[in-house]
């Protein structure tokens, strides 16, 4: 009984993975790894605020590249992943997701 | 009591865990019963990728000029204990999605960073040819910081390049190597764009294209290149990518042991190289008479080689690693959208045992496959 209880508390303590959740996992800088489930709508969201961010950033630099460089860019990644408004789990984790929009010519 | 919550905790998380011999790299358990709902949870993630998609999509295309937005690429991890989900910045990836319009052009991506050489090239045109972009990348080190890091770069680069001199051809194989790819990673405070946040490194990457040597060496140096080959022959010989993809890439982590080879060793720090195989149109002879000799794994720090794993483990890892790419391939074909999954890769890595799994928060790639429609 006393072990039921002290599992119990455990499972408590811990962050409680659920069935209809999405998964984050990541390191923190010390190389410790991070593991944090949020609900998929929540990830949804994120990742349309963070395409928006990656959008306005993208805009800058391909004005910038075009009046600037003699070299003609085909193609253009950015973003690996926009941290605070539009990052993912507690902000203290860090925890960015990895997502890099494309651009082409 | 015990029973009941190790059961929900059993229920709660089977959704996102992987098979446990899909992860675990000393594992050899056969569990593949939770396959189904990982498949219903696999479909959920990709259902959010590609609501993102479609839901950006008109929003992002808006004011590009000459622009199109053609796709984003993201990212999924597996923890140390068998979880699978989206990946984050500081993370190691297990699988990478490349995601494209059905009816966009799917060219092969040009990358402006790769510095070509080749292993048949002379020494001091290696050098001359790796000297400018090498600089650029060290130009934030004070005098005696360059001083030193410029002499460790040539010192590597110059040690990769008599090895891939080396590489013996091979008549029998059905794979070859083709080229061998070097990431060099420093970190540099003024990035390309001024895009600082998104970016802390700089990476340049070194592509040699390997042309075989026709002299068969006397010594041992590309004992492991010959190795892979014959086995990534035997383990792939009968093995055919499935739900419309086709295997374009295969790679295998190698790194340099103090011998000045080519050398399976576990691969940890910033200079680790890739091999690249091509398939050839050649049959595999049967009749070959491949080695049966372990690999070896090289411990550096005591300078001694560990005990051996087996090529039996060895081929029979790459073949279910590429059965596991083909599951996921069938997730990936089952979306049905504008945008689709175009391209993707995946990762694995292997025990000082032998065993393969996908890559995860605490291991380095070892073999990546890359699938594309």
């Amino acid at each position: 009984m006393k072990n039921s209880i002290v599992l119990m508390a455990g499972l408590l303590s811990m962050p409680l993975i659920q069935a209809n959740g999405i998964i984050v996992i990541g390191n923190k800088s010390n190389g410790e790894e991070i593991v944090y489930e949020t609900k998929a709508e929540k990830v949804t969201k994120a990742l349309i605020e963070a395409n928006f961010l990656n959008k306005e950033l993208a805009l800058e630099v391909l004005e910038k590249n075009s009046s600037q460089s003699s070299w003609k860019l085909s193609q253009f990644t950015i973003g690996l992943g926009v941290e605070g408004e539009a990052g993912i789990g507690p902000w203290n984790l860090g925890l960015a997701i990895k997502q890099r929009l494309v651009f082409k010519r | 009591m015990k029973t009941i919550i190790l059961a929900l905790i059993m229920t709660c998380t089977s959704a996102q865990q992987l098979p446990t011999d899909w992860y675990t790299e000393d594992g050899n358990e056969k569990n593949n019963a939770n396959l189904s709902e990982l498949a219903l949870y696999m479909d959920k993630i990709l259902s959010v990728q590609k609501d993102v998609l479609i839901q950006s999509h008109k929003d992002i295309q808006k004011d590009l000029g000459e622009w199109k937005f053609a796709g984003q690429k993201t990212d999924l991890a597996v923890s140390k204990s068998g979880l699978f989900g989206f990946s984050a910045v500081k993370g190691t990836s297990a699988i990478e999605l490349s995601w494209s319009k059905i009816d966009t052009n799917k060219s092969e991506e040009p990358n402006a960073s790769v510095v070509e050489l080749n292993s048949e090239m002379n020494e001091s045109d290696v050098l001359a040819t790796v000297r400018p972009f090498y600089k650029v990348l060290l130009k934030n080190n004070r005098e005696n910081e360059f001083a030193h890091n410029s002499r460790n770069f040539e010192d590597h680069v110059l040690r990769y390049h008599r090895a891939l001199k080396q590489v013996s051809k091979l008549n029998d194989t059905q794979y070859v190597a083709d080229k061998f790819q070097l990431d060099m990673s420093v970190s540099y405070s003024s990035p390309l764009f001024g895009l600082t946040r998104l970016s802390g490194d700089t990476r340049m990457r070194l592509e040699w294209k390997i042309i075989p040597s026709s002299l068969k060496s006397d010594n041992d140096d590309q004992e492991v290149v010959r190795k892979i080959l014959e086995d990534v022959s035997i383990a792939l010989e009968n093995a055919t990518p499935k739900e419309g993809y086709k295997l374009k890439k295969i790679s295998i982590g190698l790194g340099l042991s103090k011998k000045n080879l080519l050398s399976f060793t576990k691969i940890k720090g910033d200079i680790a190289g890739s091999l690249f195989l091509k398939k050839t149109k050649a049959k595999l002879n049967v009749e070959s008479d491949f080695g049966d000799e372990d690999y070896q794994w090289l411990n550096e720090e005591e300078n001694k080689f560990l005990p051996l794993f087996k090529r039996s483990k060895f081929r029979k890892g790459i073949k279910k690693s590429f059965e596991m790419t083909n599951w996921f391939s069938k997730q990936f074909k089952k979306q049905q959208s504008l945008w689709e999954i175009g391209k993707f890769k995946t990762s694995y890595t292997i025990s000082y045992s032998g065993f393969f799994g996908l890559a995860n928060t605490s291991s380095n790639s070892s073999v990546s496959f890359e699938f594309s429609k």
